[in-house]
Formats: C-alpha cells, sequence, structure tokens
C-alpha cells in the first residue's frame, strides 16, 4: 500500500509536468530549472572557497573542517524547521488527508507515507546547498570516487533525521496549538534563521577570509571554533562531516562510529515520532479534522453598537482601508510576514557596511538608510501587489460594488503604504537609537521614505492588478507566472528613477527641492498606478 | 426590471451561453440546467462578473455595461460558494458590504440585526467567518446580499449547504420579498424548491435556453398533464437510459 501511495504521489509529480495549463507547465519546469541553477551557482562559490583556503592558509585544512561543519550545521538547523513546516503541513493540514483516512489504509502507513513524503520536499534544499558542499569537498580534496557513493549513503542518513526530529516536534506543537498557527511559527523561526546564517555567511566570503584582506580576522573565527567545539559533536551534522573528513584520512573506525550514530538516531526518531503519533491518533490529532475542531473561535470583543458615524470614519475610502487593514493583521501568514519585513528594515542597515559612502559628498549622511530605503520599497510594493489577489474569491464583491475600483485600489495602496511606513519608522527609531542622526537629517529621511513608500505602492498595485491569482492556496502563488518578475522589476526600475532623480537633483538643486521633486514623483507614480489598475479591472473577467 | 437581450458568451470557442433572451419583472425565478448547462456564467454575465461576447442586460432603467455603477446598486448577489472576507466577523462583514453600497449606517445596523435573527447568526455575530461551516457562511452571504435591500436578487444555489429551518426561512423571505416588490433569480438543482416557490422556470441546456414559462406552462410544452418539474426537465434534457442503470446494478 505504502508504494501505492507512493507511485501515485510520482505520478502526481509527473503529471504536472506533462499536463495541465501550459502556463502552468512552463512555470513547474522553470521552476525545476531554477533548481538546478541554484546548486550550481553555490558549488563553484563554496569550491573558490575551499581552494583558496587550502591554497592561502598554512592550517586551510583545518578551516575547511570548520566551515564545511559549520555550513552542515547551519544546513541542518536550516532542514529542521523547513522540515517541521513541510511535516506540520503534511501530516495535518494537507488536502489529501481526509481522503486517505477514510480508505481501508492504516493509519501507519499513511504516517509513513507522509514522513516519507514530507523528507523528499525537504530534502530540494539539502541538494541544492548541502549536495554541493560535499561535492565541492571532494573536488578540492581530489578523493576518490568512494568517497561520493559513501557520501551519498551519510547523506541519505542525515536527511531523514530532520524530519524525524521534525515529525516529534510537530505532533508535540499540534497538541498545543493549531496547527495552521504551528506552521506560521516554524515558517517565521526558518526565515529568522536563514536572515542569520545569511549574515554569518558575509564572515566566510572569500575575500574575508584571505589573510591580505583587511576584513580577515584570524581571532574572531579560532574564537568561534573553540567555543561551538564543545556544543556542536551533539549535532548529527556534526557527526555526518566527521564520517566525511574520516574518510580523507582514511579512518575506518571514525567513519564507522559516525555512520553508526547517524542510523541509531534515524531509528530512534521513527520510533518516537510512531508513539507519539499513536498518542495523537488517540486523542484526536490525526484526523485530518484538527482545524476545524481544534481551533477555538477567536471571539472578538462585542463593542457597543454605533448607529451615527461622522467625519472621516464615515467615508468610504477609510472603510475600505480599516478592511485590508484587519484583513492583514488578523492573517497571521501576513503578520508573520510583515514583523519578518520589520526584522529585515531593522537588522540590514545594522551589520551593513558604510565604508563605500565616503565618497557620496552631501549624501552621505543618508547612506546608512540605504537599506532602509530598499526594503521599504519592496515592501509596498509587495503589499500593494498582493492586496488584490489576497481578496481571493471575495473580489468578486469588488467587482459588483457599485463603486469605482479606483476607490478601491487607493485604499490598498494606503493600507500597503502605512503598514510600511510603520515599519520603516520602527527601523529609523532603532537605528536613531543605536547611532543618533541630527533632526534635519531624520526628517529628510522620513520624506525620502515616505516617497519610496508611496511610488512603490503605486507601481505593486499595477502588478497586483494585472498578474493577480485569485485562486492561490499559498501567497506565494498570488501573482501568476511572470508576476513576481515583472514587480520585481518594476521595483527596481523605480528604485533607479528616484536614484537618478536624487543624483541630478543633488548635483543642481538642493535638498528640500530634492525631496519635494520625490513627494511628487511619488504622488504621480500613485496616481497612475491607480488608473492603469482601474483600467485592467475594468475588464476583469471572473472565471472563479 | 431585468431585462436580457442576446446575451452570449463563450469559453476558447466553445459556447457557453448562446443568445440568451429573458424579461423577469415582480416575480421569483428559477433558472434550471444540467451541470455546464450556463447557469452560472449567465448569472456572472448578468451581475458584471463576466463581459458577454454580445448582448445586453438592463437591471431597472439601466444598461449594465453602459452604466455599471447605478445598475449594480440595484442587485444583491449570492454566490454557490460562499466567498467572505474570512477574517472578518459576519457583523463587519454585512456593515462593510452596506457601506459599499452606501446604505445609511444606522438602516444597515437595524436590517443586519434583522437579517441575523432570521438566520439565526446573532450570537455569532462577534466571531470571525473562518470558523464557520458552510451553511453559515452561506447564511451571512445572504445577509450581505440583503442588507442594501436590493430590488433584483440574484441566487445562484442559495439553498446548498443550509439546514431545513435556515432554507424555509429563507424561502419565506423570498416569497416576501417578492410580494414586496422585489425582483429575484435563482439557479439552483432543487427541483422540489423550484416546483413550489417559482412563479416561472427558464430551462438552459448547452447554453440554450429551451423551456420558458410557469409550470403549467410547460407541463403544457412536453404534453405531460400533471408531471412533475423532475419528469419536464429530465424530458427536455435528456436522462440516461434507465435499462443502462438496471444492468449497471445487475453486474456489480
Amino acid at each position: 500500500m505504502l508504494a501505492l501511495l507512493l507511485k501515485n504521489r510520482l505520478t502526481s509529480w509527473y503529471n504536472s509536468l506533462r499536463q495541465g495549463e501550459v502556463k502552468k507547465r512552463r512555470r513547474r519546469i522553470l521552476g525545476h530549472i531554477g533548481l538546478t541553477l541554484v546548486p550550481v551557482v553555490i558549488f563553484l562559490n563554496i569550491l573558490f572557497v575551499y581552494k583558496t583556503l587550502l591554497a592561502e592558509l598554512p592550517d586551510g585544512e583545518q578551516w575547511l573542517h570548520f566551515i564545511f561543519s559549520s555550513s552542515i550545521l547551519g544546513l541542518f538547523l536550516m532542514l529542521l524547521f523547513s522540515g517541521l513546516t513541510i511535516v506540520i503541513h503534511s501530516l495535518f493540514l494537507s488536502k489529501d488527508l481526509t481522503l486517505l483516512l477514510s480508505s481501508p489504509i492504516s493509519r501507519r502507513t499513511i504516517f509513513q507515507f507522509k514522513l516519507i513524503d514530507a523528507a523528499i520536499t525537504n530534502s530540494t534544499l539539502f541538494f541544492a546547498v548541502g549536495v554541493p558542499l560535499i561535492l565541492a569537498l571532494g573536488l578540492a580534496l581530489h578523493l576518490s570516487p568512494f568517497f561520493y557513493i559513501y557520501a551519498l549513503m551519510a547523506a541519505m542518513l542525515f536527511i531523514c533525521i530532520p524530519v524525524g526530529l521534525a515529525a516529534a516536534l510537530a505532533i508535540g506543537l499540534v497538541s498545543i496549538i493549531p496547527a495552521k498557527k504551528a506552521k506560521n511559527i516554524a515558517t517565521v523561526i526558518f526565515s529568522l534563521l536563514s536572515l542569520l546564517l545569511w549574515g554569518g555567511l558575509q564572515y566566510i566570503r572569500p575575500e574575508r577570509i584571505h589573510p591580505d584582506s583587511h576584513m580577515y580576522s584570524t581571532e574572531t573565527i579560532r574564537f568561534v571554533q573553540q567555543k561551538s567545539a564543545a556544543y556542536v559533536s551533539y549535532f548529527p551534522s556534526q557527526w555526518l562531516s566527521d564520517a566525511l573528513f574520516a574518510f580523507t584520512s582514511s579512518d575506518f573506525t571514525a567513519m564507522a562510529t559516525n555512520l553508526l550514530l547517524l542510523t541509531s538516531l534515524c531509528l530512534a526518531l521513527y520510533v518516537i515520532a510512531t508513539a507519539l503519533l499513536q498518542r495523537a491518533v488517540r486523542r484526536d490529532l490525526f484526523s485530518g479534522q484538527l482545524t476545524s475542531i481544534r481551533l477555538k473561535s477567536n471571539d472578538l470583543p462585542v463593542r457597543p453598537q454605533t448607529v451615527a458615524r461622522s467625519g472621516m470614519r464615515n467615508s468610504l475610502i477609510f472603510t475600505l482601508w480599516l478592511k485590508d487593514i484587519k484583513l492583514l493583521l488578523r492573517d497571521s501568514r501576513y503578520t508573520m510576514q510583515i514583523f519578518l519585513y520589520a526584522v529585515i528594515m531593522i537588522v540590514f542597515p545594522l551589520i551593513g557596511s558604510n565604508r563605500e559612502a565616503e565618497n557620496l559628498g552631501a549624501l552621505q549622511p543618508y547612506f546608512p538608510y540605504l537599506y532602509l530605503f530598499l526594503f521599504s520599497s519592496l515592501m509596498a510594493g509587495s503589499w500593494a501587489s498582493r492586496l488584490i489577489p489576497a481578496e481571493g474569491l471575495t473580489f468578486s464583491y469588488v467587482l459588483c460594488a457599485p463603486q469605482r475600483r479606483r476607490t478601491f485600489l487607493l485604499a490598498k495602496i494606503l493600507a500597503s503604504a502605512s503598514i510600511t511606513l510603520l515599519c520603516g519608522l520602527l527601523a529609523m527609531g532603532v537605528m536613531h537609537l543605536i547611532d543618533p542622526a541630527p533632526l534635519f537629517i531624520t526628517f529628510h529621511v522620513f520624506t525620502a521614505l515616505l516617497a519610496i513608500i508611496i511610488g512603490s505602492s503605486g507601481v505593486g498595485i499595477v502588478s497586483g492588478a494585472y498578474f493577480a491569482n485569485f485562486k492561490w492556496e499559498h501567497p506565494k502563488r498570488m501573482l501568476s507566472s511572470g508576476g513576481n518578475m515583472a514587480y520585481m522589476i518594476s521595483i527596481f526600475l523605480l528604485l533607479g528613477l528616484y536614484a537618478l532623480v536624487v543624483f541630478l537633483a543633488s548635483v543642481f538643486l538642493t535638498i528640500n527641492i530634492t525631496l519635494t521633486l520625490l513627494l511628487l514623483l511619488a504622488a504621480l507614480l500613485a496616481y497612475s498606478g491607480t488608473v492603469l489598475s482601474e483600467k485592467k479591472l475594468d475588464y476583469q473577467e471572473w472565471l472563479y | 426590471m431585468l431585462h436580457i437581450e442576446h446575451l452570449s458568451k463563450s469559453f476558447n470557442g466553445r459556447p457557453a451561453v448562446v443568445d440568451l433572451n429573458l424579461t423577469i419583472g415582480n416575480e421569483l425565478f428559477v433558472f434550471l440546467g444540467p451541470n455546464g448547462a450556463g447557469k452560472t456564467t449567465s448569472i456572472k454575465m448578468m451581475t458584471g462578473l463576466l463581459h458577454p461576447d454580445s448582448g445586453k442586460v438592463t437591471i431597472g432603467d439601466y444598461d449594465l455595461l453602459q452604466n455599471p455603477m447605478a445598475a449594480k446598486k440595484l442587485f444583491g448577489l449570492v454566490q454557490e460558494q460562499p466567498a467572505l472576507y474570512e477574517k472578518l466577523s459576519p457583523r463587519e462583514f454585512v456593515l462593510f458590504i452596506a457601506r459599499i453600497y452606501e446604505t445609511p449606517h444606522a438602516d444597515a445596523v437595524r436590517r443586519m440585526h434583522q437579517l441575523f435573527e432570521i438566520f439565526e447568526i446573532e450570537k455569532r455575530a462577534h466571531e470571525l467567518i473562518e470558523d464557520f461551516s458552510h451553511g453559515m457562511k452561506q447564511k451571512v452571504a445572504l445577509s450581505a446580499a440583503l442588507v442594501h435591500e436590493p430590488r433584483v436578487l440574484f441566487l445562484d444555489e442559495p439553498t446548498v449547504g443550509l439546514d431545513p429551518k435556515a432554507a424555509r426561512n429563507l424561502k419565506d423571505m423570498l416569497r416576501g420579498l417578492v410580494n414586496r416588490g422585489t425582483t429575484v433569480f435563482m439557479s439552483t438543482h432543487i427541483l422540489e424548491v423550484a416546483e413550489r416557490m417559482c412563479d416561472r422556470i427558464g430551462i438552459i441546456h448547452q447554453g440554450n435556453l429551451i423551456a420558458l414559462g410557469s409550470l403549467d406552462e410547460l407541463r403544457h410544452k412536453v404534453a405531460a398533464e400533471g408531471a412533475s418539474l423532475e419528469d419536464i426537465f429530465l424530458q427536455l434534457t435528456g436522462s440516461v437510459d434507465q435499462t443502462e442503470v438496471a444492468q449497471f446494478l445487475d453486474k456489480s
């Protein structure tokens, strides 16, 4: 039965490439091509790092071991949290659960199928990052072909561990909080972890490792190595790393020991997860009905009824804006993303270097805010483009409503801009606390931020109107194929336009006139974005 | 109140609705047809959700294509799958819709409470819609469609998922609305509902309106006095040969 389920899964995947809408098929095939390009790029980069280490440093192989195990540790943590998201979805939220559970298939088989399915899905990350790391290691150390066979065996065991751990964690988590929330929390942890790892990876870029580089710091790396040595030996990533390096020194005992450790943990996790599942079955957690039964309804506070309204609250634009804000803030998927954007806006300006800002003349004081402008633009554009498809099938109300569509669009621009501005102000506040800037600089930055946010929202709304997919299953699919690309290109074009205006104006005009120009440009973009989007929506065919 | 002239629509060259002509006054009109016959496509064209390839829809005195804002103010729509803002409460949602239709706030609140009483959602008016069952969502969608007192009400399979009591309340309400001057255009698969409630019936098959009239007129058309709507429907749209069904049952 398990083989049948797996075969069915494979057939679904194969059909998704061969059949269905041409657009979707093309997108999937392009996605798969993209997935093969990522490991190639990583492989070339990491091979260069390894070769630099071996050629330039006296104790290069030791450094290589350290960097390899650190990378595998990072990968392990990422696999764990991405695995958690995937396992929660697979075990508790996937649509086929009701069908499977009502079929004459034992729950154990379904559980095994779901675990294997999750392990395969989760291993994409390993193939994108882990495989290039291992291949580059083999090539850099000129190892024999047997190394790759041995590495494959160890890697297979290694990728099962995060899924096993994730399954145990997922069952535990879901018994406390609803599956959807648990999945969101796991996604945020995964995203934050990715961000931190990205920050960490900045320290192993080739230019930092080279002894001639001014960024090269032996002390820091040695310090981290010493401090972490005591803890990492408990991680399966270290066992994988040690197993592979044992091969280089033909240390068969270490090879066998580490492989044994990996195998034992795999088996132990499977036993624990199965036992937990039995418990979950008894408590009706693994029933395909989890969210609807266990989710407690969010009782909203009962407010006194307001019969009469006045002023701004009575305006249609305020009603629409408030509705959009409520939709954003009440959906944990969106709030998590807003939170992530806010974190990025705060963290990036802090870790970014402003060393290159010396030649910017009058614009130099604004350079530390570059990341803030960049991410505010991306965030505002992204939310403006997604607020249209975020309505899903409810968008038919907008199409049926006896109101001009530009009113709805303007409300969405305002909602996107206000949320982004709030995050931007938060980031500005943190930056001000760390490195206080004069009041006039702060005011200038605020004005520029406002102009960027409004302009980007205006550009984003156009992508949303033209590429909206109202029947999405995952927020990533809110824009149809090409939509994300179009949105990114338009945002970067917009930033280029802003940069050009700032550059020209800074040469010929004062800063105040430059900022006024930016605000005017933003208003123009917001207006034209609304008009263009309205034109598209006026011809929107509702095929859902 | 609702006037449809030569309405046609095709998808990828396949006709979905062919030259539909209808005039519906103050009555309860039921639109019947097998799956994929063109019922939902017709309703979508009548409400501006789809653009017809040709033809004209007039609601009240307004051409839907020429004067969409004025025409849209006159109708309410309940779709087969209730698409609602799941992160709003029924109260927030219904008041939001009322605001879009520019219903005075006090009137909207009053009507909302009446509708919530009828559909028994008053006690859950402050919970998020996402926690509701299909039937409860349908009740919220009905309340939203009725809160602005539409002159024309389009209902696409409105009784799906409703409990017997709510279905009965809806039927009573629809009859009451018609008596007060509202035009009700309803598509349904439940022939019993159509048979008992409607003033006139339109049967659409493969995009073509193949029959139109009261139940008696349809009986006369198929020359079967006393025939049920089910018999008429099956005779007009064709049905599987009963011997094939019997053969299948014998084999299994």
